[in-house]
């Protein structure tokens, strides 16, 4: 199970990212280069998600991130 | 080819009118509309006055009208990115003393004329004439080529200025730098002929960058001065991550103009590959370094692909250098070039480790004559760019600033232009603004530290009033109040040492 907080933190450059329910996108915490940050990363640690098939939604807070996560570990996301 | 920047626009219009100029959205232009608009606007243009016109407006169409008429009236158009605050386009407005804002936004203006381009004739009220068609009698249904009945054909001067764009200054004030229609001229020439964007016929080029980033200089005047059809892009690159992919995917787009930062995003999906997108077949990086891993993914997705490499500040009109990232020079070079001295816009020189500037690509100096690296040499416009670079083997490398001065996702941006502002902020009472680096030396964040006064601003109020006073691009991602701000043996701001904050 990775850390999907501490990568975060690592991308955002911020420990904000730790406090629940933290709007990633509107805080301006999850830019596009904190995107393609992010999700290279998740690459790096053999998580490959196709951005344009998630739900924007889904990436709005870590909680969101960490189900998308749990859910890819589950098998549970086939993009 | 030697063609003025107005004779190459009339060259493309007149030979693709029935073509596609511009799209943007569910609107669209052809050659022939734009240049016929363009030359009527332009009569109303020029009985308006003779000051710039600031562009205060999305990518419509009608932007891209007003700045072909303003070419043709020989004035000078003033991109503002519609995203700026309020302060900011005041002080735009009061630095090029515009007394014409084409908006249709409201705006706050002392003056000026202040409207959209279909309304100006009615605003003018020339004689009680409120039509552009009563101002340009015949014009309506005037044949390709057709002399106006005003003295629109007579071009303006080529020392004229043809558009100024706004940089960060390192006083806190926005820059203009004025670029003249000679200048504009030379880069025409210079992009048509590039190889291989010399060799592609009716493309569709995409063009990523707001209207008030000098990189969209290149994608306008590459399509429109060469009978392309140009592709807008209305989405925030900062918040609205997969648009352009959609955007590829939608129209087709066979060269893009782009920054590096924003390709990355598109490489994020399997999807974006040869097979999918089999027309796309050149791509036009500037405005930011180019790192191999983006180049080394970029040729994984699209073997083929023609990856050109440019360099060039606002001062010296867009780029003036560029090359073509082969696979081995991709194996071979530790840091990528970024343009060949042979086929240059401008001369090009090292001195004392900086890149210097000289000749027809170069600006003649900053509006209101602001400090910064232009000189002139017999009579040549020369500037010294504060980037360090170095020429080897005929191609040109670039490696860092001399100042303050950091891209950022393909911003320019003065980090003590961010620190003036921010001291300029009810209870600030000091900051530093700093920019970290990722592994290959791309600026990831612009972080800022700050100390208050006594019951001062907290964070939050911090950024919300420096949201008002410079574009969203320069707040920085994090602001963090600090009780004192870290001094060397000096006394000077030990940069270093704001780690501890983090």
């Amino acid at each position: 199970m990775i850390d999907v907080r501490k990568i975060l933190a690592e991308v955002c450059e911020d420990d904000a990212v730790y406090e629940e329910g933290i709007d990633l996108i509107d805080s301006g915490l999850l830019d596009s280069l904190a995107f393609v940050e992010l999700f290279d990363r998740l690459e790096d640690e053999g998580i490959f998600l196709q951005p344009t098939r998630i739900d924007r939604n889904a990436l709005r807070t870590p909680e969101g991130i960490e189900r998308l996560i749990a859910d890819y570990e589950e098998g549970k996301y086939n993009c | 080819m030697t063609d003025t920047i107005i004779k190459r626009m009339e060259a493309a219009a007149n030979a693709n009118r029935d073509r596609i100029a511009y799209k943007c959205g569910a609107r669209a232009i052809t050659y022939g509309t734009l240049w016929d608009e363009a030359r009527r606007y332009a009569v109303c243009l020029r009985r308006q006055g003779t000051s710039p016109v600031v562009l205060f407006q999305d990518k419509r169409c009608e932007t891209v009208i007003a700045m072909v008429a303003c070419l043709l009236a020989g004035r000078a158009y003033v991109p503002v990115d519609v995203k700026t605050p309020a302060g900011r386009v005041a002080r735009i407005l009061q630095m090029t003393g515009a007394e014409l804002v084409l908006t249709d936004r409201p705006v706050e203006v002392n003056g000026a004329m202040v409207c959209t381009l279909r309304s100006l004739p009615e605003r003018m009220n020339v004689g009680g004439v409120t039509s552009v068609d009563a101002l340009c009698p015949g014009e309506r249904d005037a044949e390709p080529g057709t002399e106006c009945a005003v003295d629109i054909d007579t071009e303006p001067g080529e020392d004229r200025i043809a558009y100024m764009i706004f940089t960060s200054g390192s006083t806190g004030e926005p820059k203009g730098v004025p670029i003249t229609a000679a200048n504009l001229g030379n880069f025409a020439n210079w992009i048509a002929e590039l190889s291989p964007l010399c060799d592609y016929r009716n493309c569709n080029v995409l063009n990523q960058a707001s209207f008030a980033f000098d990189l969209s200089v290149a994608d306008i005047y590459y399509a429109l001065g060469n009978g392309h059809t140009l592709i807008a892009n209305e989405a925030d690159m900062r918040t609205e991550y997969d648009h352009i992919f959609e955007l590829f995917a939608a129209e087709k787009i066979n060269v893009a103009v782009m920054t590096p930062t924003c390709m990355k995003m598109c490489l994020l999906n399997d999807e974006f590959t040869e097979e999918y997108f089999p027309e796309f077949h050149c791509v036009y990086f500037c405005g930011e370094r180019l790192e191999k891993k983006t180049v080394e993914r970029l040729f994984r997705h699209f073997p083929k692909l023609a990856v050109i490499n440019a360099y060039g500040p606002t001062e010296a009109t867009s780029a003036v250098s560029a090359v073509t990232i082969s696979p081995e020079m991709l194996a071979s070079e530790e840091v990528l070039p970024v343009g060949e001295i042979a086929s240059a816009a401008t001369e090009i020189a090292i001195e004392d480790g900086e890149i210097v500037l000289r000749g027809a690509s170069v600006f003649g100096g900053y509006l209101g004559g602001a400090c910064g690296g232009h000189y002139t040499e017999n009579g040549v416009n020369c500037y010294r760019t504060g980037d360090y670079g170095a020429i080897r083997g005929g191609k040109l490398y670039c490696g860092g600033r001399k100042d303050s001065q950091v891209k950022y996702m393909g911003y320019r941006i003065e980090l003590a232009d961010i620190e003036s502002n921010l001291l300029s902020v009810d209870g600030v009472s000091d900051c530093a603004v700093t920019a970290n680096r990722n592994a290959e030396g791309a600026v990831s964040t612009i972080r800022a530290f700050v100390t208050v006064e006594p019951g001062g601003p907290d964070e939050a109020a911090i950024r919300e009033r420096l949201a008002q006073k410079v574009p969203a691009y320069m707040v920085p991602k994090k602001i963090s109040v600090v009780t004192e701000l870290p001094v060397n043996s000096n006394g000077k701001l030990d940069r270093k040492a704001l780690k501890q904050y983090d």
